[in-house]
């Protein structure tokens, strides 16, 4: 099959730097420290220029906290250059309105903030009191400077009790996009796994969703699910139907030190290339690159999806939860229709 | 920090342009009426190079019935059958892969 794969990395998330002047419980890359061997800036520009025949649509700066890296505005701008889309995820803490004003110089008019709970949570998990009032400031500039800005929450055991009141905090400051996605266990994750959903967490975030969202929509505040908010159930919302792991099919990662993986949320021994020693056209078509996606059948179904009547299709939910949790792929166990099916007193 | 899954609220953010493009890169149907259009289209995406090796092996084959170079005839053949039938002209993903494998693999040999 995958000689003759035919697709192409329409969104590319790149890290620009593990470097983060946060350390938050739940950092599935366990950012902090820059790596050793950070991609240059020349060989960052390079890279780019390798992007328009692979057709990248648009690129998301992470990280880290990639605005700590002294490149990404030189990046933006020649991804502007080439007709990319640039959007940046970011912990909110430097957003001022000179950073602002450079981003939008940049070409980069959308961008992501974390915000993990309300004030006592967020602070609790991002390790700094005091940050979700600046983080809220953060936001509030954006908005009025005119960016798409989408607030993203990594819900835990702790914050999975708090949209109701994030969801008012939220309509209040005038945002309109809200990601609310689960938390999951790779990285610092691992020493705070008492902040991992539980099943009957998980069914209250999906209940949480499905009910909000054409509320929320009408008084304009859209809500999305991520990838990890599924799948194939009662507590679905409309919205583009789930079709698998997008990793290594429409979708990759560019790691800070050159590496290429087909989700940066994927552990290290997943990386399928480095571009400082291969092109990233080599990489994406080579022939048994990102298997782990790109050939699946219903055999490798496993664990919580074998057996499963929407296997075929759903390929097993988000690789990323699956492995943190399974140490395999094509298992998710975060899954409405399966705990509805396991434990139907929750439903 | 930003999780790396946390790209996915940037891609909602797009997400009629990324349809609109996934729909252009498995399919590759842009609405391009002849050759010319074709040239602008992957001039848009940096790749007037591309547009260039097309136009000139289709009109080769087309109007001089010069058989293209084998790795991209079968893609040189499907333009032409586009045009010799009135249909519009359209890159499938084979094809446009292809074309670039064909590129790259000149630029190697040239070096």
């Amino acid at each position: 099959m995958s000689n003759k794969f035919e697709s192409f990395p329409v969104l590319v998330g790149w890290e620009l730097t593990l470097a983060c002047n946060l350390r938050c419980r739940h950092c599935a890359s366990s950012a902090g420290e820059q790596r050793s061997n950070e991609l240059t800036l020349d060989e960052a520009l390079a890279i780019c220029d390798q992007l328009p025949p692979l057709l990248v649509l648009e690129v998301v700066f992470t990280g880290g906290e990639p605005l700590l890296s002294p490149h990404w505005e030189a990046i933006a701008k020649r991804l502007r250059e080439l007709g990319i889309h640039v959007g940046v995820v970011t912990n909110g803490t430097l957003i001022t309105d000179e950073m602002l004003k450079r981003m939008q110089d940049s070409g980069i008019t959308a961008m992501a903030v974390s915000m993990d709970g309300l004030s006592g949570t967020h602070d609790f998990i991002r390790g700094v009191p005091g940050l979700h009032d600046r983080v809220m400031k953060g936001i509030e500039r954006s908005l009025e400077a005119g960016f798409q800005t989408t607030v993203i929450t990594t819900v835990n055991a702790l914050s999975v009790r708090e949209l109701s009141g994030m969801l008012e905090l939220l309509r209040g400051m005038g945002v309109k996009r809200w990601q609310l996605q689960p938390v999951f266990g790779f990285g610092r994750m691992r020493e705070s796994r008492q902040l991992l959903l539980s099943d009957a967490d998980y069914l209250e975030l999906g209940r949480f969703v499905r009910h909000w969202h054409p509320i929320a929509a009408e008084r304009g505040l859209m809500i999305f699910p991520a990838d990890g908010v599924g799948y194939f159930s009662e507590l679905d919302v409309p919205g583009p139907r789930w079709k698998g792991c997008s990793a290594g099919i429409t979708t990759c990662g560019i790691m800070s030190d050159g590496s290429v993986k087909g989700c940066l949320s994927w552990p290290d021994s997943l990386v399928e290339g480095n571009l400082r020693a291969n092109d990233f056209w080599e990489i994406w078509f080579r022939s048994d690159a990102f298997a782990y996606t790109r050939r699946f059948g219903k055999e490798d179904l496993s664990g919580n999806c074998l057996g499963c009547e929407v296997g075929e299709e759903c390929r097993g939910g988000c690789s990323a939860m699956s492995y943190s949790e399974t140490g395999r792929f094509h298992a998710d166990p975060y899954c409405f229709r399966s705990i509805l099916n396991r434990m139907p007193s929750l439903s | 920090m930003a999780n790396a899954r946390e790209l996915i609220a940037l891609r909602y953010q797009f997400w009629e342009e990324i349809l609109d493009r996934k729909h252009w890169v498995m399919y590759l149907q842009p609405p391009i009426l002849d050759l010319s259009e074709l040239r602008e289209v992957f001039s848009r995406a940096q790749q007037a190079e591309l547009a260039k090796v097309i136009q000139t092996h289709t009109k080769a084959f087309m109007v001089k019935g010069k058989e293209p170079p084998a790795e991209i005839a079968g893609a040189i053949k499907n333009f032409a059958d586009d045009i010799a039938s009135g249909r519009e002209v359209t890159v499938r993903a084979g094809d446009y892969i292809a074309v670039q494998n064909f590129m790259r693999a000149q630029k190697k040999a040239s070096k």
